[in-house]
């Protein structure tokens, strides 16, 4: 179950809604007084022999410029989290905890055609979603309860190397997990490296702002300290996960549009828990 | 730099002086009460590399006060802007515009109407109903010398000659070239070529 947990954690790394790649922030400029908006859904897959694991996770982003170098980001999620263990179908589904960020730029140089850009991150998770759901077996496990019932800061770093041809992001997002209800989740540290390369047009046009398709390939990592109940460790939980995610994207002036699928290759788990197959995500984001 | 036929301000070729004669034409027509005081503005922006990013920074310069529209040309970093007839646009509201979203001024190109005047000494285009008025250089190494603050040489002696002759005869020209800030008095521009109008 806590693959959900490492699931949300490397959710919170794409809430970029700017021209960013798929599962990874980027550090390019929200002009001052703009508003972006993401929509993103993400299906995880992960089964054993005799448990199944589902989670549909649809983060909601919010992007407002307040000036060119600072920008405050707010994440809903909507979750729907089914688990299937002999016979038994455990879950919930609603608003998740909400999540507000601020980012400044630290670092920009421009160049004709090409920019570097560093920013640092820090916010906090909200408890706003439910964190005590019972049902005819009693509460639910914490990792699939909606809310942690916390309040969770997280810091990070992000940089962008942007040429029109291609593209390079580099994220990482440390979250100190706080404790509610008797059950502190793990802090946990997100990685995230993009390549984006365009694939269409392959000549520019002299005049105008053509569509671009770019070929998106990340790599994703989450890494996770066990979990701890009454102050002990819970010894399945808690490892790290590293996934290599192809994808595509389709950036307009105005809208993107991308879908990803994001494939395991390190799982290094505490316990016996369970292994992510997959994770899909598909999504856009407009700008007003 | 002298307008004549051998020379011409608007290219050498056919096409080129079916523009040019239409450009001043229009500028016979419109003159001297209802003309725009800047007849074309390019901004050229660093760090451009994205079609998303390209929507922002023409929103930004589109809201810019006498700029009714902006369109980009990606590959270049070159942002045309359409401006309110007869108005012109201030050049540091252009730079304020740029970096508000999130991008950097490269150069500023305008082709300028305007007269011909002394102030301080110096030799501006006093641009009508914009309250602008633009230091005239007529190449790079000379605008580094003011930079540099030696005593600047600005022009060739043939362009000074030329550029008195019109100021005298209170012509107007259209000049095109760069322009850039500077932290007091006129703004400068770069003479690429000039045009007499009228």
């Amino acid at each position: 179950m806590n693959a959900a947990r490492l699931f949300l954690a490397a959710t919170l790394a794409c809430v970029s809604a700017s021209a960013a790649p798929i599962n990874t922030d980027t550090a390019l400029p929200v002009r001052k007084g703009e508003l972006l908006w993401r929509e993103q859904v993400r299906f995880l897959k992960a089964e054993d022999a005799t448990r199944d694991l589902e989670v549909i996770a649809a983060p909601s982003v919010l992007v407002y410029g307040f000036t060119e170098k600072f920008a405050l980001i707010g994440i809903t999620p909507y979750l729907d989290n089914s688990f299937k263990a002999g016979g038994v179908e455990r879950g919930d589904h609603g608003l998740g905890d909400v999540t507000l960020l601020g980012r400044y730029q630290v670092f920009q140089l421009d160049r004709p055609g090409e920019t570097f850009r560093a920013q640092l991150l820090g916010g906090l998770k909200f408890p706003t979603g439910r964190d005590d759901e019972s049902e005819s077996l009693g509460r639910l496990p914490q990792p699939l309860q909606l809310g942690s019932g916390s309040y969770d800061p997280l810091v990070g770093g992000v940089f962008t190397w942007q040429q029109l041809r291609w593209q390079v992001d580099f994220d990482v997002v440390y979250k100190i997990n706080t404790e509610a209800n008797d059950f502190r989740f793990g802090n946990t540290l997100a990685h995230d490296a993009a390549f984006e390369y365009r694939l269409l047009p392959r000549q520019l046009p002299e005049r105008g702002v053509p569509r671009f398709v770019y070929g998106v390939l990340e790599l994703n990592g989450v890494w996770a300290e066990r979990s701890k109940l009454s102050g002990h460790d819970i010894g399945a939980s808690g490892g790290y996960t590293l996934f290599v995610s192809p994808g595509l994207q389709y950036v307009t002036k105005r809208w993107v549009a991308e879908v990803s699928v994001q494939l395991p290759v390190v799982q290094e788990l505490n316990g016996g828990q369970l292994k992510t197959d997959f994770i899909l995500a598909a999504g856009f984001r407009i700008q007003f | 730099m002298q307008p004549n036929s051998r020379n011409p301000p608007f290219g050498g070729d056919a096409l080129g002086r079916l523009l040019a004669a239409a450009l001043l034409a229009s500028f016979v027509w419109s003159a001297p009460n209802a003309f725009a005081e800047f007849k074309s503005v390019k901004v050229k922006v660093d760090g451009l590399a994205c079609p998303l990013c390209a929507y922002g920074l023409e929103k930004k310069l589109a809201q810019v006060k006498g700029v009714t529209e902006a369109k980009t040309d990606l590959k270049n970093g070159t942002v045309h802007l359409s401006l309110v007839e007869g108005g012109g646009v201030n050049v540091r509201s252009l730079d304020k515009a740029v970096r508000e979203a999130g991008f950097s001024v490269k150069d500023v190109a305008v082709t300028a109407l305007g007269w011909l005047k002394e102030e301080n000494g110096l030799l501006v285009l006093s641009v009508r109903d914009n309250s602008q008025n633009f230091l005239l250089f007529e190449d790079s190494a000379r605008e580094e010398e003011v930079h540099s603050g030696k005593q600047p040489k600005l022009r060739t002696e043939a362009t000074e000659s030329a550029l008195r002759k019109l100021m005298e005869a209170h012509t107007l020209l259209a000049v095109t070239g760069k322009i850039h800030d500077h932290a007091k008095g006129s703004a400068g521009l770069l003479i690429e070529k000039y045009a007499v109008v009228k």
